[in-house]
């Protein structure tokens, strides 16, 4: 995972200079001026791992409200819209 | 989503359909909050782990009464006529579909990737309290025995940083999940779910993402209501806000010596411990990285020198 002397030379470096947070603003790497990033995959509707016609992954997940065992066969016999969806 | 319950919401009250959610949160406290604010309270499940093998969110599915997916991505202005409204038969597949899971027992040592990964999902979603070291053991497992599994270097990522949120943290717990994202997504470069969890704790971008934006406005519209917030587990903050934006200068001025005549504090018997991660870990000249600093008394030594058992809390 990255290389053990890259991380420890990073660490030493951040360890060394943290005394004053201020020298974080000295780091020999710009903490502004990023990458750009698309905001939503342009190819979503090919990448997607549901089929119509196919049943639904049968898949028992925790509930949010109360972290009991739930799935959406719980809901055979009613049509159910379903969003995936992230809160961010 | 939300535009969905409110078009919908006569159609729920009648009992036309269920509207059910799936969560892909590190976070899952965070959704719960988001419910709370937009009023919505029909049943989320969570998959932290992303067993649903999604690469993209938001998604919306039409499940009729069988459990066959028969629209994604629908228009919820025709939602009626094109699947409301429509009589769907039960298919073969859908007759042949399994129970649902049984209980996984521990693997064997022989036990093949699969099986290491399966009980690696089962543990994280019903094992017991401080049981995530072993879904941690089960994932490496899975990884000896095949290193080049993004998902599993995901999910891996996932109980790291779950582990860390708890109190039974690891020192290098968020550098693993880190790295191990990392690893998933030079597997998967195209994986979006995978690229957003490395940038919620990495450098601002060009274009910031409002990861959580919404969690102050929210806070403030239920508190106005005359309600308590539900609380998060874990803040956000860093770069899971878009603004305000920030800026940092740089410069090549050398710093005076830092530590004139000893009259910097030290900390010689390491009663603080710090834990630092830039997030990529992997730092190229002329790039951006996100540095995490964590301040944490250790309780493990003394200044005498004795021992005590270490005692970790969430950050």
């Amino acid at each position: 995972m990255g290389t053990e002397r890259d991380t420890m030379r990073t660490m030493k470096a951040l360890a060394s200079g943290f005394r004053h947070l201020a020298l974080i603003a000295l780091l020999p790497v710009a903490l502004v001026a990023c990458e750009g990033q698309p905001s939503t995959p342009r190819d979503a509707s090919r990448r997607s791992p549901f089929q119509v016609g196919h049943p639904f992954p049968d898949l028992t997940l925790p509930a949010l409200q109360d972290g009991r065992p739930a799935s959406i066969r719980d809901y055979r016999g009613q049509k159910v819209i379903l969003h995936v969806f992230a809160a961010w | 989503m939300p535009g969905w319950h409110d078009a919908t919401r006569r159609l729920q009250d009648e009992g036309q359909f269920q509207m059910v959610g799936i969560i892909q949160e590190q976070h899952p406290g965070r959704a719960r909050l988001f419910m709370q604010w937009k009023g919505m309270s029909w049943p989320i499940l969570v998959d932290s782990l992303n067993l649903l093998n999604t690469s993209v969110v938001p998604q919306t599915l039409a499940i009729d009464e069988h459990g066959i997916v028969r629209l994604i991505n629908p228009d919820k202005d025709r939602i009626e006529d094109e699947f409301l409204s429509q009589r769907y038969e039960a298919t073969p597949a859908a007759e042949a579909m399994p129970p649902g899971e049984a209980t996984i027992p521990r693997p064997t040592v022989r036990a093949s990737t699969g099986e290491w990964r399966a009980y690696g999902h089962y543990l994280f979603r019903w094992g017991p309290p401080g049981g995530l070291t072993d879904v941690i053991a089960s994932y490496d497992h899975a990884l000896a025995l095949d290193p080049d599994d993004g998902p599993t270097h995901f999910r891996l990522g996932v109980a790291h940083r779950a582990r860390y949120d708890s109190d039974d943290r690891q020192p290098d717990d968020f550098r693993q999940a880190v790295e191990h994202w990392e690893a998933a997504l030079d597997i998967d470069p195209n994986n979006y779910i995978w690229r957003r969890r490395i940038q919620q704790y990495g450098p601002c971008l060009n274009k910031p993402y409002p990861f959580y934006d919404w969690v102050p406005t929210a806070r403030a519209e239920i508190a106005a209501r005359g309600a308590a917030p539900l609380p998060l587990g874990v803040e956000p903050g860093g770069a899971e806000f878009a603004e305000p934006a920030q800026t940092f200068v740089t410069g090549d001025e050398t710093r005076p010596e830092p530590h004139p005549g000893n009259r910097i504090y030290q900390d010689p018997a390491e009663l603080i411990l710090v834990e630092a991660l830039t997030v990529p870990t992997r730092i190229v000249a002329g790039s951006s990285t996100r540095a995490h600093l964590t301040f944490r008394p250790n309780l493990q030594r003394t200044p005498t020198g004795t021992t005590k058992p270490r005692t970790w809390s969430s950050g």
